[in-house]
């Protein structure tokens, strides 16, 4: 286990959950990705961590735990709303503006 | 301190006018608008007078007044100044500026009476007086051309007056491009000046042309050729006359002022301020009086077509500058000015009265329905008599003097033919004028009952008569070329056949009696069988304006619309309506940024991401 | 053997992360996410990373994905007739993506790899730091960014209730 291989890892972890935010259209998924995005992130840090001194990695990686909960929960009451609203979580639908 | 420091006063008074009027005048009663106007004009004319006894009293070589107002360009090699200078020359157009113009000024109150551009009117005629004496009195040549634009600029002005009319706006218009071709000339006649000579000053181009000859004679000509040019656009010769019979549309008035007294004698005037160069290129002379002969035989010929009086009086006015610019033509400066304020004054009365005859008539014009009115309106028709007579150089009115001395400088200098053609112009000015008379001879051919003019209309008329009569006086003595007039002007003159005075004589006499003979005769015919047979030619005065039309009016016209249509409409309004449209499609593409459309906007937030990272790695160096 | 366990869990988070974005029913995505973040916690202990393989599992299993689970369950999603994923549209996206990345990796393996040879320290031996030194690095050297965290949780918590919260309509 190198870091090089933790980092083609998340990274390939990454373009996933990038991916999946950009094709999918469900609100639900949509924050599911944004759940592996932050996922991979975590886990190159963690890799940093591992191969550097220090504490800071893992402190880094537990701030970002926390603002990802906060995040969640606030992305999924807007679902919540949206849904209530719209009757449909489909992203793609829900459209106001006239573009 | 001496009289020359308040020479600024004589154009000031009108411009004060001009600002009272304009500025304060929009709530008067029109008498104090007029009053104003007639009162700073007849107060120049006291300063003028001033003037003159100041000039009188002084030795003949000495007799000028000059000051500088202000230096206005400099650049180095050429100054030109705002500079005012009397002399002999300029104090006669001053004097016959502002004698006519005070009495048309007065006429004017009386006769615009009632016409709702009043206080404009007046306005405009005041800024005329304005400019002619900044003409007059200038003391170089830009300056000169100044007052000379802006007198074209009033005439405009002022014939197109009742610009409802599109015939007068029409006029107007006319009048102005027609100078601006002579004005063509004159600007190039300035600017060679001012090459070659380095400055455009009158006294230091005389000086320098007498001083030294090196100046190359062709360029001289071609510089007196090339002013000589605008003098004919703006005194309305042949070529470049085709503006002033339709400029009879203007208000009678200003066909007075502008027409017949001033502003057309302003080539003349030119003409004698650039004797020196004329007399440095003599080749220019017979030129300048060719021009006039065919103008004379031209207008008077035309006028014999005629049937609108005021059409007969410009084509009129147009051959008696024609004989002015041969008597300049002849090299005999004091002739041409003394039948410039001779024709000044019995033209002005002419115009006045005919005003008067057309107001009591109800606006007719029309000479073939004229008749009879000696007896219905006394007074106007004896100044016109005496106008028409002074027109056909009847001894003892001033005509006669002025006439008589330009046929016979034209004998003198270029012969015989010359001289027959130039009689024959006066004995077709005598036709003419017995058309004129006719309509106050006979009987009655109008219809309806007349409107008397005023006393304030009658007054100058009378005035003007009175000094028809007196204007003669400094043509004597006659015999020589030693007349009061000349002796005052002081500017050279050329002699020829000096002595004959049986042969000058024996003419003067048998001109004099087959012009009466004529006079009488034309009155008679026309008096009786009105219908003369009068060919289309002369009425139209030999097509001109026709074919000037097709050569030139039409293609500009249609060079006109062109640039409006399809340069204007397509390219012009193309690109600013594109500009407008290009913001408009810049904003509906930014628009579309605002879709609504989820994905577009996570697209646009990764890729945006991309982007930055990928900058700041390059400018880290990390790549 | 450390190798092998470390490419079966990065494999089996990568295949279940795929789920995440292919299945079409989202709770089969929140299940698929669940193997995800057990199997990262479980590269999280490879690593020696103790404390935070603990707070994955407390966090974001026992926290965030249970909340998703209810919120689906309170919901009823109507199904939406979205594009699959695995339509040809998407396979060609997926395939342009891979492209790009090989691209890339061959382009840093040509370099020597992501990292100049000599940055990199061999790794620390053992396990990771422990709980009681991250805490002290959390609450000393760190504290602004702790206290501000605590915030933000705080305005999270309100800010959902507030979006949540039905209109009120006035009589």
């Amino acid at each position: 286990m190198s870091l090089e291989s933790v980092m083609v890892t998340g990274i390939v972890l990454f373009i996933i959950g990038a991916s999946g935010f950009l094709l999918r259209g469900n609100a639900i998924v949509l924050l599911l990705c944004i759940e592996v995005m932050l996922n991979a992130v975590n886990l190159i840090l963690v890799g940093f961590a591992r191969y550097l001194y220090g504490t800071e990695g893992q402190v880094f990686v537990f701030i970002i735990m926390t603002v990802s909960a906060a995040e969640a929960a606030v992305g999924l009451a807007i679902v919540v709303a949206l849904v209530r609203l719209f009757g449909t979580a489909d992203m793609t639908r829900i459209n106001l503006l006239k573009g | 301190m001496s009289l020359s420091s308040f020479l600024w006063i004589l154009p000031a008074l009108p411009a004060l006018g001009v600002l009272v009027n304009g500025f304060f005048g929009t709530s008067w009663r029109e008498r104090k608008i007029a009053s104003v106007s007639v009162g700073s004009v007849g107060l120049a004319l006291a300063f003028a007078l001033v003037f003159a006894a100041d000039l009188f009293s002084r030795l003949p070589g000495d007799r000028r007044l000059s000051m500088s107002l202000y230096r206005w360009l400099s650049d180095g090699s050429l100054t030109v100044d705002l500079g005012l200078f009397l002399d002999p020359l300029s104090m006669v157009m001053v004097f016959v500026v502002l004698f006519v113009g005070f009495l048309i000024h007065l006429y004017s109150a009386g006769y615009m009476k009632g016409d709702p551009g009043y206080r404009r009117y007046f306005v405009f005629l005041n800024l005329f007086i304005f400019f002619m004496l900044l003409l007059v009195l200038a003391d170089n040549l830009v300056l000169t051309f100044v007052g000379w634009e802006g007198v074209g600029l009033c005439s405009y002005l002022l014939i197109g007056f009742w610009y409802e009319k599109t015939s007068a706006s029409d006029a107007g218009r006319k009048a102005f491009v027609v100078n601006r071709v002579g004005d063509f000339g004159f600007l190039l006649g300035i600017l060679l000046a001012a090459v070659v000579f380095g400055t455009v000053n009158y006294g230091e181009i005389a000086r320098l042309l007498g001083s030294d000859p090196a100046v190359a004679p062709g360029i001289t000509a071609a510089m007196a050729l090339l002013l000589f040019l605008g003098a004919i656009g703006k005194s309305a010769q042949f070529p470049l006359h085709v503006w002033l019979p339709d400029a009879m549309e203007g208000p009678s008035p200003v066909s007075a002022l502008i027409h017949g007294a001033t502003m057309v004698n302003a080539g003349v005037y030119l003409l004698c301020r650039i004797s020196p160069l004329l007399e440095a290129a003599p080749a220019v002379f017979p030129v300048i009086a060719s021009v006039g002969l065919a103008t004379v035989l031209y207008a008077s010929l035309s006028a014999l077509g005629q049937r609108d009086i005021k059409r007969l009086l410009a084509y009129s006015t147009v051959s008696q500058i024609g004989y002015m610019f041969v008597a300049v033509g002849c090299g005999l400066y004091s002739a041409g000015m003394f039948h410039l304020m001779a024709h000044g004054i019995f033209k002005g009365l002419l115009f006045l009265a005919a005003g008067a005859v057309i107001h009591a008539l109800d606006g007719r014009q029309d000479l073939e329905e004229m008749g009879g009115l000696g007896k219905e309106l006394p007074g106007v028709s004896l100044t016109f008599v005496a106008g028409t007579l002074a027109l056909a150089g009847v001894f003892p009115l001033s005509g006669f003097f002025s006439k008589d001395a330009i046929l016979w400088g034209s004998l003198g200098r270029y012969g015989l033919l010359f001289w027959i053609a130039a009689f024959a112009g006066a004995l077709v000015t005598a036709l003419y004028s017995g058309k004129l008379l006719a309509a106050f001879l006979g009987e009655k051919r109008f219809e309806g009952s007349l409107h008397r003019p005023g006393t304030v209309v009658v007054v100058p008329l009378l005035v003007l008569a009175l000094s028809t009569l007196a204007a003669g006086l400094p043509g004597l003595p006659l015999f020589t070329e030693e007349t009061f007039f000349a002796r005052f002007l002081g500017m050279p003159a050329h002699t020829f056949l000096a002595g004959e005075h049986t042969l000058e004589g024996v003419l003067m006499v048998s001109q004099l009696g087959l012009i009466v003979i004529v006079l009488c005769a034309a009155a008679r015919f026309f008096t009786v069988s009105r219908k003369a047979p009068v060919s289309e030619a002369l009425a139209s005065g030999f097509g001109v304006d026709r074919l000037y039309e097709r050569l030139f009016v039409r293609p500009l016209k249609t060079m006109a619309r062109f640039c409006f249509s399809v340069i204007d409409s397509r390219f012009v309004d193309g690109l600013v309506n594109g500009f407008g449209a290009l913001s408009m499609a810049l904003g509906t593409l930014v628009a579309g940024y605002q879709s609504g459309f989820f994905r577009r906007y996570a697209a646009s937030l990764a890729g945006g991401a991309v982007a930055l990272i990928a900058l700041s790695v390059w400018f880290q160096g990390g790549f | 053997m450390d190798t092998l366990v470390f490419w079966i869990l990065a494999g089996t988070a990568v295949l279940s992360a795929l789920a995440v974005v292919v299945l079409k029913n989202p709770m089969n995505s929140v299940v698929a996410l669940l193997v995800t973040l057990l199997v990262t916690a479980g590269l999280y202990l490879q690593m020696g990373a103790f404390v935070i393989a603990l707070f994955q599992v407390i966090l974001y299993v026992g926290a965030v994905l249970v909340l998703f689970l209810f919120v689906i369950m309170t919901l009823d999603l109507k199904s939406s007739r979205e594009r699959p994923v695995l339509s040809p549209r998407g396979l060609a996206a997926a395939f342009t993506a891979g492209i790009f990345f090989i691209a890339g990796a061959g382009w840093f393996a040509s370099r020597g790899g992501f990292f100049p040879k000599t940055a990199v320290s061999p790794g620390v031996p053992g396990n990771g730091p422990g709980i009681r030194e991250i805490a002290l690095d959390l609450f000393t050297g760190h504290l602004l960014v702790f206290e501000l965290a605590s915030v933000l949780l705080l305005a999270a918590a309100v800010a959902a209730l507030v979006i949540v919260r039905k209109e009120r309509s006035r009589p």
